[in-house]
């Protein structure tokens, strides 16, 4: 198992398996999506309050919980970054910042879309929202800590600290629908007395969502790819200097 | 400890030198106290409701805006790498640079809440009590505020970068704060409350904070 791991974070064989992996991992990806919005939007029953806009939870709950999984690995790795100084778990954390944002995003989005045909308001400034949009400022801000280009990866360290930090906001994003009444309704997928939603909601959602992994599996491979080729041009410019 | 103190007495004596850093805090405050009611409107009424709210917005923002004079100055001339991280004991001389800005920053703007209050036509019985609130989060906003300044030591105008990066850290302060002002029935939250969870809210970062700034400082110097 050790000795896995350590081929795992090695960033030579990372390379190689992202070349090998990422075409597979990007059309089984999207296989996935298209199987899950496929059985979303047409086999997959209307609400019989809501109607036809019971769809937009194919892709708002989703990219909610990607964007509190994203956040919660950025943390880990940050956490694992901070006591191994292992440069490619703050590269990981690097590489996955910009992908949660997006699904923060678009949980954002859609939830205002949501919101406006179902509450009959656009915001409502509750606890699930308002953390939410904490979580949007928090990425955004760990984005522009990384941004700071700083000589020997300084900021990484900072990074890391920032996002351990901003970590307390996850346990209050998940829970703020059980800890306070919200208009948004409590978690119904989730639970520890398992998921209230039926079958046949249930599975177009769970295909939507390995699509989404899969498919941000596939971007931070990239992305990762992008940064270990940067940072060993980098050093090599370097080493050519002396 | 007499380092302790020698470190206030000398920031002391360098904000006393350029006396134009608090009087430009304690003005801006009260430009921002008298601009809101004017993109208000001339609504009394509508200006009590909310006027907790906006003195505690008018307090973060002087607060914000102004944490670059904890450390980036120092850190310019050099003395914040004398001071800080040579000393044995950093966390304290930390704490002491943060006494001396809440005494000559904050301290000057917290006397000049009652006429930021009376601008907003607050009563005066909830003016007393949102000072006291002020007052007793007031380090927990300087601590929050000065990792923002650490991250950011080494930008030019980092007010803005700042403020982003530690605006979601100030929510819970908010909500808490102007909770007891407010018609609520979702919480019961009442003054005495309120007051005890910011002074929890303070404490815990009063124990936690200075070894984070320092680690960043440390970092940001290599």
């Amino acid at each position: 198992m050790g000795d896995f791991t350590l081929n795992l974070f090695n960033p030579n064989q990372l390379l190689r398996n992202i070349n090998r992996f990422s075409n597979l991992l990007f059309f089984t990806g999207i296989t996935v999506l298209t199987i899950g919005f496929y059985f979303a939007l047409i086999v997959a029953p209307n609400d019989y309050q809501q109607g036809a806009m019971v769809k937009i939870m194919y892709l708002h709950v989703p990219s909610a919980w990607l964007s509190l999984g994203i956040y919660s690995s950025i943390a880990v790795m940050s956490l694992v970054y901070l006591i191994t100084k292992t440069p490619i778990c703050a590269l990981i954390s690097k590489s996955l910042a910009p992908i949660g944002i997006i699904f923060t995003s678009i949980v954002l989005i859609s939830g205002i879309l949501w919101g406006r045909p179902m509450w009959g308001v656009w915001w409502v400034w509750d606890a699930r929202l308002t953390s939410v949009l904490l979580l949007f400022f928090i990425y955004l801000g760990l984005i522009l800590i990384y941004r700071m280009d700083g000589k020997r990866n300084s900021y990484f360290k900072i990074a890391s600290v920032y996002a351990l930090l901003g970590f307390i906001n996850i346990p209050i994003v998940k829970y703020s629908v059980d800890w306070w009444n919200t208009l948004h309704q409590p978690a119904s997928v989730m639970r520890m007395d398992g998921p209230t939603i039926h079958y046949s909601m249930l599975y177009p959602l769970l295909f939507v969502f390995f699509g989404f992994c899969l498919i941000s599996l596939y971007f931070l491979s990239q992305a990762l790819k992008f940064e270990i080729l940067n940072n060993k041009f980098k050093a090599r410019r370097i080493k050519e200097k002396f | 400890m007499r380092q302790f103190i020698s470190v206030i007495r000398r920031d002391l004596s360098v904000y006393l030198e350029k006396k134009s850093t608090f009087v430009m805090a304690i003005a801006f405050f009260l430009i921002i106290s008298a601009l809101l009611p004017i993109s208000i409107g001339p609504n009394l009424d509508l200006l009590e409701l909310i006027s907790p709210g906006l003195l505690w917005i008018a307090f973060l923002l002087s607060i914000l805006l102004n944490i670059s004079h904890v450390y980036e100055s120092d850190y310019r001339d050099g003395s914040l790498d004398l001071l800080i991280l040579e000393s044995d004991l950093p966390e304290l001389m930390l704490i002491s640079k943060i006494i001396s800005f809440w005494l000559l920053i904050i301290l000057p703007v917290i006397i000049f809440l009652p006429l930021g209050g009376i601008m907003l036509n607050m009563q005066p019985n909830d003016l007393i009590k949102i000072i006291f609130l002020i007052i007793v989060s007031s380090p927990y906003m300087i601590l929050i505020a000065s990792i923002g300044s650490a991250i950011a030591i080494k930008m030019n105008n980092s007010e803005l970068l700042v403020t982003l990066l530690v605006t979601p850290f100030y929510v819970p302060i908010l909500i808490i704060g102007t909770l007891p002002f407010v018609e609520n029935d979702i919480l019961d939250f009442t003054f005495f409350r309120s007051s005890l969870l910011l002074g929890a809210a303070t404490l815990f970062t009063l124990a936690i904070i200075p070894f984070l700034v320092t680690y960043i400082l440390r970092v940001n110097s290599e």
